[in-house]
């Protein structure tokens, strides 16, 4: 937007990198859930044709592609507020661009809002879990890493969030 | 007026959903006078099954029914029961179990909710997707579900490979080829249609399950004196004996329909030690985990087969 | 208030924030949140949108659907579609409509290795539309065969659609790619026949030469479609040859494609954008899952579904005119909306009615998903014709609206008839 005062905009480049690096985890992630999942598919075919002589299948692959996937979809967020989510403006695109503003601002307060609140929720496991001793179900490897990593990614859609609502990135939608 | 909300995983066709919480609802709501009424939620329509207990403790559902273990490490000393061998039946294990909660061992696993009673099912099963299990080796490398982690120290060092899963994603599983087989109680195979899919079942019995029903503590907490001993009435040994008794039922009567498609396999005599040294060696596994942790791993096992004794005692 | 006013009260508001512009994954998840905790408290509102959001995210089914989007993406930069239009290009050549036929195939297609339709509708605008208009053909041909085409993507297995609507109903995901073969050969017949008519009112230039298909160019389409073919059958004969599970066939797949794009020179940067586009389409799709989770517990907390069929058999409503109010609810909603994002928002709050009506679940998924093609190109909001606007972006959009508006039409015959014979999406799976 470039109604914006610079002091604003800066407010705005602050939370670019941030975004940047949970792009890159998300990035990195779903690569090794493909990878976990397409390595197990060889693995199998290897231990059937070996009759279950050579099994080089990765142990817990499923338990490892779920977190996997929860890391990923966590890290993408921040950056689809940019790339634009789904919505319906059939009717907003007749309002003038002033009320299409305001709304647009009211949204990208909502998705602060429900960012903090993940925000608050997940710390809030880090140490539930952390006290309990908590374990996944097959690996049993602790939980409490994985509410560090939510939290810090709900972090940065925090930010984000917030970035959009100083300086909003597309106010037509992302259906014009 | 009260209206409580009870949520479980179980289908709503199940004898769960008739026999023990419908049936519960009706008995809560006669001694209540009518002031306190409960709406059941089957099927996980009011929350996923591994969340059964936070959703009773956040007050998302105000009583659940959940398996404790469908979150691991969390009821360690409650999953005690689930080892192989004490006891043969739902009803022995379920009076057992509550006895155990009764004494106040378990007080501080369920601090966060108020605890209306706990059970457990009979020595559970094995079924599998495309080929008998008779032998160890036509366990090796098979990827089973097993119902939480203390079971599944018994199927690795069975020799399995296992998969966590609550028992309402089986079905999906096997059908998705996910799972080679899974273990579970006979009912619970017609419960969920599993036997579409599974021809192959092998009288197993090398564990069994902790299950508690439980109740938000606050809504406990804000209801009258009249509706509080409605509950009260209404919790304890009675009901776990009501459960343990349906599950012990049900299991004979899905015995019977599965004869009728299935091959059900008994485990060889020939087999069986071996079998047991598995179990043996997956229990002292998991109470020298409990004692090494500084829990009472070992003294609550002998506490349990203490309380099994007088069940069949009292029982009989 | 009563729990079922808010409920009803929850699905209105919905409605409402949707139209003022609200993005749909964030209208389900305030609108859930604030409905739950007006019936039962704040705080367990807040332990719903926890649980949904850690438990839609961590779930082992839901793995396959980046898995899935993935593979798509790879073929998209892989060269594969250009093969294919130049492929069915020789084969349709002499016919009424040649070229506008040859788009539609190439689409069908490449079909059969992306789930999208509008990876479809880009992925293929990109190579043949250039070629369209080198031939001098009718703009609004071009326009229309392409953004139509584009749908099969969703309707011939792999779709993201039918992934999806299996996931969140509890349906076999096998059974559904199954169910969307014969409906998918319909369409894309429906659509040739109408492309061929379409010729004769708007006479289409076509500057190639007159060379007729012969066995010559059959033999090279069969050598360019192979490798579609190939990955189609190896991810569904491994789905249903028990070797694969759905999650491994997507991964399997997505494999697959990347040896097949390494083989034709994928580079980094194409390699990349894929990648990037898969974490994209993901955070989309995800988020609108975890609202579609946030307002589940409304829906069943209400106890809305039951009030809704208790509703409709009170007032004598027969099942075929609960489907039909649903359907119409479908088209004119899908005139105004996203189609993923349609399938999520309305299937929770559909289905448990439509089960309930007698009807099959399966059925009901291709007919949902029919509706969602139609969605895609009808005006004024279809993806699939700001896809082909972005790919094409000399293409004025009134163009491409006149273009599509016969495709909307067949869309609607093929509708009806898949609703009156519900044998053509239940025949394969009922086959399994
Ligand atoms: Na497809
Ligand atoms: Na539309």
């Amino acid at each position: 937007m470039s109604g914006s005062p610079p002091a604003l905009r800066l407010v705005a480049a602050v939370p670019r990198a941030a975004v940047k690096i949970t792009e890159l985890i998300a990035f990195a992630a779903v690569l090794g859930l493909f990878f976990v999942v397409a390595f197990n598919v060889v693995g199998r075919a290897v231990f059937d044709l070996t009759d279950g002589a050579v099994n080089p299948m990765i142990p817990g692959a499923i338990e490892l592609a779920s977190y996997t996937l929860l890391i990923a979809v966590f890290a993408a967020f921040p950056v689809s507020l940019k790339h634009g989510m789904v919505r319906v403006d059939v009717l907003v695109g007749r309002f003038p661009p002033v009320v299409r503003r305001t709304l647009n601002r009211f949204w990208s307060l909502t998705t602060l809002a429900v960012a903090i609140a993940l925000v608050r929720l997940f710390y809030d496991e880090i140490g539930t879990t952390y006290a309990r001793g908590d374990i996944t179900q097959v690996l049993r490897l602790p939980l409490w890493p994985v509410y560090v990593v939510l939290t810090a990614e709900c972090a940065v859609l925090a930010l984000a969030a917030l970035a959009e609502l100083v300086s909003p990135s597309n106010i037509d939608g992302d259906l014009a | 007026d009260t209206t409580l909300r009870l949520a479980h995983f179980m289908p709503a066709q199940s004898w769960q959903q008739d026999d023990l919480f419908v049936a519960w609802a009706k008995a809560v709501k006669e001694a209540s006078g009518g002031a306190v009424k409960t709406t059941v939620f089957p099927a996980q329509t009011l929350g996923k099954a591994p969340a059964g207990y936070d959703n009773a403790k956040t007050g998302i559902a105000d009583i659940a029914w959940t398996v404790q273990g469908y979150t691991a490490g969390r009821f360690p000393l409650s999953q005690i029961v689930e080892l192989p061998g004490l006891f043969q039946t739902a009803e022995v294990g379920s009076c057992a179990f509550q006895k155990l909660y009764d004494s106040g061992a378990l007080d501080e696993e369920y601090k966060d909710t108020h605890v209306l009673y706990v059970h457990t099912h009979a020595p559970g099963q094995l079924h599998m997707r495309d080929t008998p299990v008779k032998t160890l080796a036509d366990l090796k490398g098979k990827k089973l579900r097993r119902p939480t982690t203390v079971i599944g120290t018994l199927l690795s060092e069975l020799g399995a490979e296992p998969v966590g899963l609550p028992a309402p994603r089986i079905y999906e599983n096997v059908e998705r080829g996910v799972i080679d087989g899974y273990m579970i109680t006979w009912e619970s195979v017609i419960a969920f249609r599993l036997a579409e899919l599974t021809k192959y079942h092998t009288d197993f019995g090398f564990y069994s399950l902790a299950f508690v029903t439980t109740m938000n503590k606050a809504k406990y907490e804000a209801l009258s004196p009249e509706a509080k001993k409605a509950i009260d009435d209404n919790s304890g040994m009675k009901w776990s004996l009501v459960a343990g008794r349906g599950y012990d039922t049900a299991d004979a009567e899905a015995l019977v329909e599965l004869k009728k498609t299935s091959e059900i396999y008994d485990i060889p005599a020939a087999e069986r030690p071996e079998w047991e040294a598995a179990a043996k060696r997956a229990t002292e596994i998991y109470l020298t985990e409990l004692d090494s942790k500084g829990l009472p791993g070992t003294a609550t096992y002998e506490k349990v087969k203490e309380y099994v004794a007088a069940c069949k005692a009292e029982l009989n | 208030m009563d729990m079922q006013t808010t409920g009803i009260l929850s699905i209105l508001a919905l409605f409402a924030v949707v139209l003022l512009g609200c993005p749909v994954g964030l209208a389900m998840i305030v609108v859930g949140f604030g409905g739950f905790a007006a019936m039962i408290g704040v705080d367990p509102a807040l332990s719903v949108l926890k649980t949904a959001a850690y438990e839609t995210a961590s779930s082992y089914s839901f793995t396959l659907v980046p898995l899935f989007i993935l593979m798509g993406n790879l073929v998209s930069q892989s060269g594969m579609a250009g093969d294919l239009f130049r492929a069915s290009e020789r084969l349709t050549r002499g016919w009424s409509g040649g070229l506008g036929a040859a788009g539609i195939t190439a689409s069908a297609v490449f079909s059969t290795v992306s789930g999208s339709s509008l990876a479809t509708a880009s992925t293929m605008t990109r190579v043949a539309y250039p070629e369209m208009v080198k031939r001098g053909y009718d703009a609004r041909l071009a326009a229309g065969s392409l953004a139509a085409g584009g749908t099969l993507g969703i309707m011939i297995p792999p779709s993201i659609a039918l992934l999806l609507y299996a996931l969140i109903t509890e349906q076999s995901v096998g059974e559904m790619f199954l169910a969307g073969i014969l409906p998918g050969i319909l369409a894309y017949s429906l659509y040739v026949v109408t492309v061929m008519l379409l010729a004769r009112l708007w006479p289409a230039r076509d500057r190639s030469a007159p060379e007729t298909a012969n066995a010559d160019t059959v033999l090279d389409a069969a050598k360019r479609f192979l490798p579609a073919f190939g990955l189609f059958g190896l991810v569904m004969g491994g789905l249903y040859g028990g070797f694969f599970t759905p999650t491994e066939a997507g991964g399997a797949g997505a494999l697959f494609a990347l040896i097949y794009a390494l083989f034709r020179g994928l580079t980094w940067k194409q390699f990349r954008e894929a990648v990037y586009a898969t974490v994209y389409t993901t955070a989309t799709i995800f988020f609108i899952l975890i609202g579609a989770e946030v307002l589940g517990f409304v829906i069943s907390t209400s106890q809305l579904s039951f009030a809704m069929v208790d509703f409709m058999q009170g007032n004598g409503l027969s099942p075929w005119q609960i489907l039909g109010a649903i359907l119409l609810f479908y088209i004119v909603l899908g005139c105004f909306m996203e189609s993923l994002a349609m399938i999520l928002l309305t299937v929770p709050i559909f289905f448990p009615v439509i089960v309930a009506a007698g009807f099959d679940p399966v059925w009901f998924g291709i007919i949902a998903v029919v509706t969602v093609e139609l969605g895609l190109i009808s005006p004024p909001v279809g993806m699939n014709l700001f896809m082909v606007k972005s790919a094409a972006p000399e293409l004025n959009i009134k163009t491409i609206m006149a273009g599509v508006l016969p495709f909307v039409v067949t869309d609607l015959v093929r509708l009806a008839i898949l609703v009156a014979f519900p044998a053509i999406a239940l025949f394969l799976p009922g086959r399994l």
